[in-house]
């Protein structure tokens, strides 16, 4: 590891830096809006607008390099796809619930289908396998500013509406009752994970969106007492996720999409087995 | 419209879909009036409660709360719902969980230190202030129905509705929530759904007998004839009458 970080101050290795300070970058908004994600039980959502902003990719470049559109680029079309199918999702989930894992199914196939078929008939090689898994190694400036104001948006507002999000996520009637537009802020939850799932799945790509929104925030809620402890705890876990995942990826040569996933997955299910047998323990002393 | 009636159902019909839940069913609650809704699984005991609460709107018939839509009176009421309905792995604390029954009036940001007075100030009544920085989620099930209860009178409603406050809770448990609602309904008219017909004691006026239709017994009426055509089935009933020391 000390090998790993004597790299990252070699001037002539800024693709390293600039990895590392996307993954914590991004950290923040994997660790408010996940929190969410996990709490409202939402995370199949999210995949599914990962998924269908494929679409959207594919879209885009194929209006762009096909059409000659020259502004309409792929993370504008992306963005498009994931809004409106974020919105599709949670009108349905509120309007119509016990149809709303077809729909989501049905967003998730067509999505990614879509951006496939796109990509195919784009002029050009593109590989679609970079848009999965992403490659956390070609971050550029611009990445960052997205990620840095896309942070900045989430905690606004993650922390303006703190009490009504909490309210939605853990009695929606309740809230209804006590006056809330339950409606209107499940909605604006899901256009916030529609933008942090579409901005970071561009960067980082789909896989690794949906590990990070969901793998710190189950980890960080097994010991969390409140919700934005949760978030706090969950930043904190993705953090280290990325910086040992890109650690060993370096050291060992391996892909660093995969490497921080399966060190994610590897600390939840250990973390799993442990509070359940913590558990267990109790209730034999007892 | 009286002004003692807190609740007026006027040939209200219900159905999910094309199954009919509710059918033609009228009565009225007088304001102070404690109120037991009776009735088998899917007799649409639930449903009534919440179309009473606006949380949907009748098909046919109209419900006026304070002589207004339901939605329109909601700072009034206070909504203990069923506490098995929760995530047991939500991370909320007590507080936090009684501080919901203040978002109606609460601006945007953080509670403030009245509001979280306001919430040891209730939690108190149930001798619960100790549990307040507790997780909800370690409590027991009577606990639990505490600081629901907590969270539906903290905003000092007029009319508490309460969904099954006795399911699977001891004996010991029901009796000291019987005591309380007995005083809350000195302030405030109370209609709770049950499954437990023991629960029917001396301190409920009237039992509105749920199961399509509805009909409104005075408690002192309530005979096993009535309550069978109400389940619909032999049912055993056991009486619960107060010992006086």
């Amino acid at each position: 590891m000390a090998h790993f970080f004597s790299a990252l101050g070699n001037p002539d290795i800024v693709f390293l830096r600039y990895a590392l300070l996307v993954g914590l970058l991004g950290s923040i908004a994997f660790g408010i809006v996940g929190t969410y994600v996990v709490t409202r039980r939402i995370s199949y959502i999210a995949g599914a607008i990962a998924h269908s902003a494929l679409g959207g990719i594919g879209a885009g470049l194929y209006i762009q390099i096909k059409l000659g559109v020259q502004w309409f680029s792929p993370v504008l079309g992306a963005v498009i796809s994931a809004l409106g199918a974020g919105i599709i999702i949670g009108v349905v989930s509120l309007y119509a619930k016990q149809r709303e894992d077809t729909v989501i199914g049905a967003i998730w196939a067509i999505g990614m289908a879509a951006g496939i078929l796109l990509i195919s008939k784009t002029p050009g090689y593109v590989e679609p396998m970079s848009y999965l898994f992403g490659n956390i190694l070609l971050i550029s400036k611009t990445d960052l500013i997205v990620v840095s104001v896309l942070d900045i948006l989430v905690v606004i507002l993650g922390s303006l509406f703190y009490n009504k999000f909490l309210a939605v996520c853990f009695d929606e009637e309740f809230a209804k009752i006590r006056g809330t537009r339950i409606g209107l802020f499940y909605l604006l939850l899901i256009c916030l994970t529609s933008l942090t799932v579409v901005l970071m799945v561009t960067i980082v790509g789909i896989v690794m969106v949906i590990a990070l929104l969901t793998l710190p925030a189950a980890v960080a809620g097994l010991f969390s007492k409140k919700l934005w402890q949760m978030m706090i705890f969950s930043t904190l876990i993705c953090m280290v996720f990325t910086v040992f995942g890109l650690g060993l990826s370096y050291i060992y040569d391996m892909p660093t999409g995969s490497n921080i996933i399966l060190f994610a997955g590897a600390v939840y299910l250990l973390s799993i087995a442990c509070s359940f047998l913590l558990k267990k323990g109790k209730k034999i002393k007892k | 419209m009286k002004k003692t009636d807190a609740i007026i159902v006027d040939k209200v019909s219900f159905s999910y879909d094309t199954v009919p839940v509710l059918d033609n069913v009228s009565f009225t609650v007088e304001n102070g009036a404690f109120i037991t809704m009776v009735g088998p699984n899917g007799g649409g005991k639930t449903t009534l409660l919440k179309l009473i609460l606006g949380l949907i709107k009748p098909r046919t018939g109209s419900i006026r709360v304070y002589g207004k839509q339901p939605d329109k009176v909601s700072d009034k009421i206070g909504y203990m719902p069923q506490y098995q309905l929760f995530d047991p792995w939500f991370p909320v604390t007590v507080a936090d969980v009684v501080l919901m029954g203040l978002l109606g009036k609460h601006p945007l940001g953080p509670y403030s230190k009245a509001e979280r007075k306001k919430v040891s100030d209730t939690l108190d009544i149930f001798s619960m202030t100790d549990y307040e920085t507790l997780p909800f989620s370690i409590l027991s099930g009577g606990q639990r129905q505490r600081v629901l209860l907590a969270r539906a009178l903290v905003s000092n409603p007029e009319l508490l509705l309460l969904d099954e406050p006795t399911a699977n809770v001891d004996i010991e448990v029901e009796t000291r929530l019987m005591d309380i609602l007995e005083e809350l309904n000195r302030k405030m008219t109370i209609i709770m759904v049950t499954h437990d017909l023991g629960f029917v004691t001396e301190a409920v006026n009237d039992c509105v007998c749920v199961n399509k239709k509805a009909f409104v017994h005075p408690t002192s009426e309530l005979t096993g004839d009535v309550l069978q055509e109400c389940y619909g089935q032999t049912i055993r009933i056991i009486r619960h009458d107060k010992i006086k020391d």
